[in-house]
């Protein structure tokens, strides 16, 4: 039995408190569910159980012995299946899997050779294809779950906790693999925490359904107890609305980009802000690195202002236009240790230069232009890290638009920001679409949307399910197409 | 007060470490000296006691510079090349080769060709693992490393081997290049020539090309966040391949000017050293070329020190070993854990 009790965490680096002193009890023998919305604590709340991060207060006990330096969550056995397990990328996927596993007879001959087919035996019953010799440089981001899938549960966990486990593979072998954790529960006395989106799988598979808002446990109930309904509208409840908000321009005839021939297709007008949302890894952050060329298109074409620009770098069509804010703001859209103005010039770096010198006194003086234009706080050696989120994610934004861009693409633009920065934001946003700029944002939060585009859309499974003008949709209807309630 | 990316307040941290690492090393060598005064003295006062120590130490300065300037660029770029000692000693291999074919006429506008040269092969065996990263995905570190590996040996080889060899020699080392191709001497009989007016205008090359140019500004952008980079539309692939071949040009470079200035020959492990001890002037610099003149004059008067110091027979042991130690431990703790937040 594992013991929560008012575990409590803020993250240094932007002021979130993504658990607010959260009590549970995890039973042995049992498959739980933890839902929430995006932010809502629910990795930060797992990574603490695993012993990933300290916590700022409040303890975990393990029958009663508290989690610490000397008796870790590993040695008490707990052991987490990140969404994106980091690996080897020059091991194979058997010696991946092999790290962490006992290293007993490591020295006797045929000890790896063992290993593997232990590894072979669980993928096979688990309907996991898998080339364990395959470098793990190779393997898709599916086989990389399926791998430590297989490694940790071989640790012979008492708690194993999985992050959207099901969310990368297909449905069938969902179901099976959820099926034989749920068996071996009842057989091992180990338990299941599972953190996942769909609401089906919680109701079919789980002993116990829990629920985290904004970092507090909302509920737990069992899955008798309530129903999807009920457990969308502990999910998604309407936020208060705010009368200033939404888009102040009506967005002229002209297309600006179409998509076509995919399962997501749509058009873009000038001036449109254009809202797609998805839960996690059913259609956003795919469409985000198509759109902006950074995976190819499979299938159909991109058009931007009639022109095919399908499989076009961002070099190049950031040169025919387009500007592009990204959900990994640390890791592509910014350089975090380079000073805030080496962040901010990328895009006029050239123009400003003469015969390739970049005089120190134009780079100033468009600096404190931009400063003031767009009210950003900062000096302009400061390295982009001391500053603060909300910061960071404006000085982004305003780098993009600063220059009026035809296409703006957005991906998780609001995410981590509190009211104020996000009010910024989106005036900021809703002033490009009033220049002109035809915008999509990619989320999701889809109450964000509502409070901010012109036009909705929902993605499901990759699919566009459902494209409205905003005004024909609501909060609730809007969360029952995103958990395929409703078509 | 906020922490800045100023280079000047780096500059100033990375001072203070030297201080610190110079420090525990003077009193090292006070502890373990019979004579510490004078120990010290001939530690401070020995390397500008006359124009032979003066001549030697400003050399050693130039090139460490250059071996510096090579390292400082592809560090910068986010490529390793730690190859520098064989493309230091393909450098002085390609010089003498030339130099047996180039008619001794020519003179000094021969010294010439034979430095441009000696840069452009380097430049290619640095730029070759530049290619094996983008063809390969192969680790350019471990390949400059391995191909400067490989490289040594050939030299050795081949400094001896028939029409490169000489005979009367005793040590291990290659038949003299003809004097005409010899850089003028300065300050005799110590090691420096005109070679050593070369230092200044690449600094300032470099330190412009880096820091108030375009391609700098891009350059510095892969070497910190190749993602952004790509995102923001910079050609990564670009900059990550001719850093690589402007580092290893650089290494060749100071391999011909110690043929050509100081040696007059190739002889075995006349790289020992200044390839790495690059590699110590660009992390002392933080990759920035401005610093890292200050940082060779640096490491080259500690190494000319410590030769005085062992020189007057009060130490027994490689004094200059110890202060580099000392120097890059201080320093490289620093700066590393600046590197990991990446």
């Amino acid at each position: 039995m594992i013991t929560l009790d008012r575990v409590t965490k803020t993250w240094a680096e932007n002021g979130v408190r993504a658990c607010d002193t959260i009590s549970w009890t995890i039973a042995g023998g049992q498959v739980i569910a933890l839902l929430g919305e995006n932010g809502a604590g629910k990795s930060t709340l797992v990574s603490l159980i695993a012993g990933l991060q300290e916590l700022d207060s409040g303890t975990i006990t393990v029958d009663g012995v508290p989690l610490s330096r000397q008796f870790s969550a590993k040695k008490a056995r707990i052991f987490l299946v990140p969404q994106h397990p980091p690996l080897a990328p020059e091991l194979s996927l058997a010696q991946n899997a092999l790290v962490g596993q006992s290293s007993k007879g490591w020295w006797k001959p045929g000890y790896r050779q063992r290993w593997t087919r232990v590894f072979q035996t669980l993928a096979q019953q688990w309907n996991f294809a898998l080339d364990w010799s395959k470098p793990g440089r190779l393997a898709a981001a599916v086989e990389i779950q399926r791998v430590a899938l297989v490694t940790q549960f071989l640790r012979q966990p008492r708690l194993l906790i999985l992050d959207e486990p099901t969310a990368a593979l297909p449905q069938p072998e969902a179901a099976a693999l959820l099926g034989h954790l749920r068996d071996w529960t009842r057989s091992s006395g180990g338990s299941v925490l599972l953190i996942t989106h769909k609401l089906d799988e919680a109701l079919l598979w789980c002993d116990k359904i829990a629920v985290l808002r904004r970092g507090q446990l909302v509920a737990e109930v069992r899955p008798s107890e309530t129903d999807a309904e009920q457990l969308g509208r502990l999910l998604f409840p309407e936020r208060d609305t705010d009368l200033e908000r939404g888009p102040t321009n009506t967005p002229t005839g002209v297309v600006v980009w179409e998509r076509r021939g995919t399962a997501s297709d749509f058009v873009l007008h000038r001036g449109e802000i254009l809202g797609l949302t998805s839960l996690q890894g059913e259609g956003t952050e795919a469409l985000e690195e198509e759109l902006t060329g950074f995976q190819p298109l499979e299938a159909g074409r991109h058009l931007l202002l009639g022109d095919d620009v399908t499989n076009l770098t961002i070099r190049e069509l950031r040169q025919r236009g387009l500007s592009y804010v990204p959900s990994d703001r640390m890791g592509r859209g910014s350089s975090p240790l380079s000073a805030l103005v080496s962040n901010l010039i990328p895009h006029r770096a050239g123009s400003l230069s003469r015969k390739g010198l970049l005089p120190r006194r134009s780079v100033w003086a468009w600096f404190h232009a931009l400063q003031s234009r767009y009210n950003l706080s900062g000096e302009a050696e400061q390295r982009l890290i001391t500053l603060s989120g909300g910061t960071i994610q404006k000085g982004i934004l305003a780098r993009e638009i600063e220059h009026g861009p035809r296409v703006l693409i957005l991906a998780e633009p609001a995410w981590g920001l509190d009211r104020a920065a996000r009010n910024v934001l989106w005036s900021l946003v809703r002033d490009a679409a009033a220049q002109g700029t035809a915008v999509v944002v990619l989320t999701t939060d889809p109450l964000e949307l509502l409070e901010n585009c012109h036009r909705v859309g929902a993605l499901r499974s990759g699919a566009l399910r459902a494209l409205r003008p905003v005004s024909d949709w609501n909060a609730d209807q809007l969360g029952r197409v995103l958990l395929g309630l409703e078509r | 007060m906020t922490p800045r990316s100023t280079p000047w307040v780096a500059a100033s941290g990375t001072a203070a470490a030297f201080l610190v690492a110079l420090g525990a090393g003077i009193l090292v060598l006070l502890v373990l000296s019979p004579s510490p005064l004078g120990t010290l003295s001939a530690f401070f006062t020995g390397p500008f006691s006359s124009g032979l120590a003066l001549g030697n130490g400003i050399n050693e300065a130039l090139l460490l510079t250059l071996t510096g300037l090579g390292a400082a660029l592809a560090f910068g770029s986010g490529a390793f090349n730690l190859g520098g000692e064989g493309q230091i000693a393909l450098g002085g291999l390609t010089v003498l080769a030339l130099s047996l074919v180039l008619p001794p006429v020519w003179g000094l506008f021969g010294a010439l060709l034979l430095l441009v040269a000696a840069t452009a092969v380097s430049g290619a065996l640095s730029g070759l693992s530049g290619l094996l990263r983008s063809r390969f995905h192969a680790d350019e570190m471990i390949t400059t490393f391995l191909l400067s590996a490989a490289v040594l040996p050939l030299v050795d080889a081949l400094m001896t081997a028939p029409g490169f060899s000489d005979a009367s020699s005793q040590m291990i080392q290659s038949r003299a290049i003809p004097s005409a191709f010899w850089l003028p001497g300065l300050l005799a009989p110590s090691s420096l020539n005109i070679g050593v007016f070369l230092a200044l205008p690449l600094v300032a090359v470099f330190g412009v090309l880096v820091n108030r140019t375009v391609w700098g500004y891009r350059l510095r952008l892969v070497g910190r966040n190749r993602e952004f980079a790509r995102y923001a539309g910079v050609s990564v692939r670009l900059y990550r391949w001719l850093p690589l071949v402007l580092s290893g040009g650089l290494q060749g470079l100071a391999g011909a000017l110690a043929v050509l200035g100081t040696q007059h020959a190739v002889v075995q492990g006349f790289s020992s050293g200044w390839g790495w001890n690059g590699v110590a002037v660009a992390l002392i610099a933080r990759t920035n070329p401005w610093f890292v003149l200050p940082a060779a004059v640096l490491l080259a008067f500690l190494d000319q020190a410590s030769r005085w110091v062992v020189l007057g027979g009060s130490f027994p042991f490689q004094l200059s070993a110890l202060f580099q130690a000392f120097i890059l431990f201080f320093i490289t703790a620093q700066v590393i854990p600046l590197w990991r937040r990446r």
